[in-house]
């Protein structure tokens, strides 16, 4: 069985927020206005957390992307009372729109605040329209959302190898994120399978979780050469 | 209701279910045991812009993939373009009314739009997948009914019916995952 999982490299992230546009352009993420974004309320799928370390001259800033870590014990999903958002055999933290009724229970227990909330309903004048993805749903105001791992892109790969008459193979789906990383810090794959790229990086002597201690286990997996702090409070 | 609100709430050719209300209690025994049979749901049969006749064409030899071409092979089966229909009419019966307004669309490279028939709404969220389908075995006729035998294609089951579609991904062992569909 696949159980999806991504892996990140930090030390070759240069924060340059690339996945994070590619990600937006995917995903049909609404923009919401400076004036929303100043409430909180901006709704990226995926950040880049920036940490400065260092008194001047001697500083260093240090970049993580943080997104849905698609949890194997996910906080999120026992406090819907809808059940909108599930584990899926795939190992992937499922959000059903369709389910939701925006209680943000959710996002109100998400260690990584990763989940964003359609205050409104999108809009895309035109001609922002035509940029839609049609293989992903507009979701309407009043619905939670999240990284999905991009699971168009995975359905799309599972098609594409079955009309073919074969397995998926490793690198057949890629992220947005993955796939506009200029310095390639993201593998995405397979981590049951022991030769995918994303379960050697993961079994990397650098490879660690975020917020480990909460023993959510995530199926995001950093990578640092350096023993990475939290920022002190 | 009034006959103007109705036709706010309704779509033209929709039959909303208040207008059976004052018909004899047999005839509604009868309409819900063929309810419970068939699951014809008083699904509307769109106005099409060309009286476009399905039965002709399959009795002439064509496949539904003939002219639905995405339908095997594609994610999205797909309506004809003009083009196409006027290849074919530009030597079978082209002095036709209703295959003049084809071609007359052709000459001034407008598309015909279609009426969708059967749709799955937006606010579903769902992403059908054709040749997955296709893939399995699964006929055209199972969700689109006898359309070989229609004179104007009209919906015989309701294909926005997710039980539905979860009970035959059952039966045939496919994912039931909510992903499978809702993304």
């Amino acid at each position: 069985m696949t159980r999806w999982g991504m892996a990140i490299d930090l030390d070759r992230c240069t924060g340059c927020e690339a996945c994070v546009v590619a990600c937006a352009a995917e995903n049909n993420i609404q923009t919401v206005g400076e004036e929303q974004a100043r409430e909180g309320r901006a709704m990226h799928w995926l950040r880049i957390e920036r940490y400065y370390e260092g008194e001047f001259p001697d500083v260093r800033t240090r970049f993580m992307p943080v997104l849905c870590q698609q949890c194997g014990a996910a906080p999120c999903e026992p406090v819907c009372p809808v059940y909108a958002t599930y584990r899926n055999p795939e190992g992937l933290n499922a959000m059903v729109y369709s389910r939701c009724i925006g209680t943000r229970f959710c996002a109100n227990n998400c260690p990584y605040t990763v989940r964003v909330f359609n205050w409104f309903d999108a809009e895309f004048p035109a001609p922002l329209d035509s940029q839609l993805n049609p293989d992903v749903s507009v979701r309407p105001g009043g619905v939670m959302e999240k990284c999905t791992f991009c699971v168009q892109r995975i359905q799309a790969g599972k098609d594409e190898a079955a009309q073919e008459e074969r397995e998926v193979a490793d690198g057949d789906v890629k992220t947005a994120c993955q796939q506009s990383c200029p310095t390639k810090a993201i593998a995405f794959g397979d981590l049951d399978d022991p030769d995918s790229e994303v379960s050697r990086w993961a079994e990397s002597p650098r490879a660690f979780s975020l917020l480990g201690d909460l023993d959510t286990r995530p199926g995001v997996v950093y990578l640092s050469g350096t023993e990475w702090r939290e920022p002190a409070e | 209701m009034a006959e103007a609100q109705r036709r706010r709430l309704y779509p033209p050719g929709a039959r909303p279910d208040c207008r059976c209300a004052g018909l004899p209690a047999g005839i509604w025994i009868l309409g819900l045991a063929l309810f419970a049979c068939g699951p014809t749901q008083n699904l509307p049969t769109p106005e099409q812009p060309i009286a476009y006749d399905h039965q002709v064409h399959i009795e002439a030899g064509l496949e539904c993939v003939r002219c639905h071409r995405g339908a095997e092979e594609g994610v999205h089966a797909g309506m004809p373009s003009v083009q196409s229909c006027a290849g074919c009419h530009r030597r079978e019966i082209p002095d036709h009314p209703e295959v003049q307004k084809v071609m007359l669309a052709n000459e001034n490279r407008e598309p015909i739009l279609w009426a969708k028939v059967n749709v799955i709404p937006d606010s579903a969220m769902v992403h059908f997948n054709h040749r997955a389908h296709a893939r399995a075995g699964i006929e055209c006729l199972t969700c689109h009914g006898d359309v070989a035998s229609m004179t104007v294609a009209e919906p015989v089951r309701n294909v926005a019916d997710m039980g539905w579609c979860v009970e035959c991904h059952r039966e045939n062992e496919a994912s039931d995952d909510c992903l499978e569909c809702h993304r």
